[in-house]
């Protein structure tokens, strides 16, 4: 290697080769390895260097970063937004509140997409929480329904859910966690049901009905129906757009 | 193999636009806090992992030729689980590691390929990193201000060069000594 190939290399890293030694280069490349291989080398030390000259910014910008990501529970009241989305049940059902006095809260946890998993469904379908605060109701079926489907016993939590549902029939976060136990329970055209309802609705969790319509379908393996559905998510934003986009890439 | 439309923030790290680290945590800190957590880890781990996490994949943002194919979250999830493993490893927390390592992940293929990718790129930077420490202040200078985009002439006067060519001359010198010095280390 002479001075004058080190010239060319820099050259060429700098992007400022002429173009008319472009495939004289690319030719040489080709040709000489020991060239070929000290712009690899070249390259790597660029490499280097570009980070070592970024580097106090970055880690200047990671440090403002993280005083506002990472937070320990013991001095934070206010996490993250993005760590939990209350959705205050029966919000469209102000009768509920009169009559029962009851709270009940969806919790949507933080969307995990690296669990374990035999498929893709189960890879995507970590379901919400469903959190229920009784105030002063005894013995709620609430709280059972609660418990079941926190539990993941789905078929007992359809049970409780259905029967609920004749109470409530129009509450947008029942339908989503009797749709879920449903899909759970391989009730999945009920499940459809609940899923289409809600997203075909104008609630809060129009969003999460389409996502969920889209996994029932991934579970029984009908890529081509959840393709469009996971489509029209990814192009939006919305909770799911990133989710739907991965989903998408390994359908 | 076709670029991931989250390539989008390789790009932002390459040319030092980290707005695009805003989105990243947003999205990511929160699963991987959730997941050091479980793993017998503090918030603070989290964060320490995840901070070199972001650097792994700023060193490896600057190989013009790496086209990311898989899902930036996926990828930094794995590079932060290796790293939260050998450091528990470290701390001689085997039965944690155990504990861990129950837990399969089954990672895509496209994942682990540049998973593999972005720690080689780590280990290597590492050993320029050693070697480049050896190298003389003026060569380290040198280099320096040229990889900051700063002109010849403009390094020769800062540096007392007599003019660009001499700032070129020294600058393959010092490449060359680096290049034996980390070639040497390998060895």
């Amino acid at each position: 290697m002479e001075a004058s190939d080190y010239l060319l290399i820099d050259q060429y890293l700098q992007g400022e080769l002429p173009e008319e030694a472009q495939p004289a280069f690319e030719q040489r490349l080709q040709d000489d390895r020991a060239f070929a291989e000290a712009l690899r080398e070249r390259q790597q030390m660029q490499n280097y260097l570009k980070h070592q000259v970024q580097k106090p910014a970055l880690e200047k910008r990671m440090a403002d970063l993280g005083a506002r990501y990472f937070q320990d529970e013991a001095n934070t009241d206010s996490a993250d937004p993005k760590e939990g989305i209350v959705v205050p049940l029966w919000r469209r059902k102000p009768i509920w509140l009169v009559a029962a006095a009851a709270a009940i809260a969806l919790i949507l946890l933080v969307w995990n997409p690296f669990q374990t998993s035999a498929n893709l469904y189960e890879q995507y379908a970590l379901h919400p929480t469903l959190a229920l605060q009784e105030r002063s109701v005894d013995g709620s079926s609430l709280e059972t329904a609660e418990q079941a489907f926190n539990q993941g016993q789905y078929e007992a939590a359809y049970t409780q859910l259905s029967a609920l549902e004749e109470q409530l029939p129009e509450n947008p976060q029942l339908k989503l966690s009797l749709g879920i136990a449903a899909l759970e329970t391989d009730r999945v055209q009920e499940g459809r049901a609940q899923f289409e309802a809600l997203a075909e609705g104008d609630t809060a969790l129009q969003e999460y009905g389409r996502w969920y319509l889209a996994l029932s379908y991934v579970k029984t393996g009908d890529n081509e129906a959840a393709r469009p559905l996971l489509q029209a998510l990814a192009e939006q934003p919305s909770a799911f757009q990133q989710q739907a986009q991965d989903l998408l890439q390994q359908l | 193999m076709e670029q991931h439309p989250d390539h989008k923030h390789i790009l932002a790290l390459r040319q030092g636009d980290f707005s695009t680290l805003d989105h990243i945590y947003r999205e990511h800190a929160p699963t991987i806090t959730q997941w050091v957590v479980r793993n017998s880890g503090s918030v603070s781990d989290a964060q320490d992992v995840f901070q070199e996490g972001i650097i792994a994949l700023h060193q490896k943002a600057q190989d013009p030729t790496f086209l990311l194919t898989c899902p930036l979250g996926a990828l930094l999830f794995q590079i932060c689980r290796n790293k939260w493993f050998s450091q528990l490893r470290k701390k001689n927390r085997e039965t944690e590691v155990r504990n861990a390592e129950a837990e399969r992940y089954e990672s895509e293929g496209i994942v682990q390929n540049t998973l593999e990718q972005i720690e080689e790129e780590e280990i290597r930077q590492r050993k320029l990193d050693q070697a480049f420490g050896q190298l003389s202040e003026l060569c380290q200078q040198l280099l320096q201000l040229l990889a900051s985009g700063m002109a010849s002439a403009e390094v020769a006067e800062q540096l007392g060069m007599n003019n660009a060519n001499t700032v070129y001359r020294r600058k393959n010198a010092c490449a060359e000594r680096w290049r034996n010095l980390f070639n040497a280390q390998t060895a």
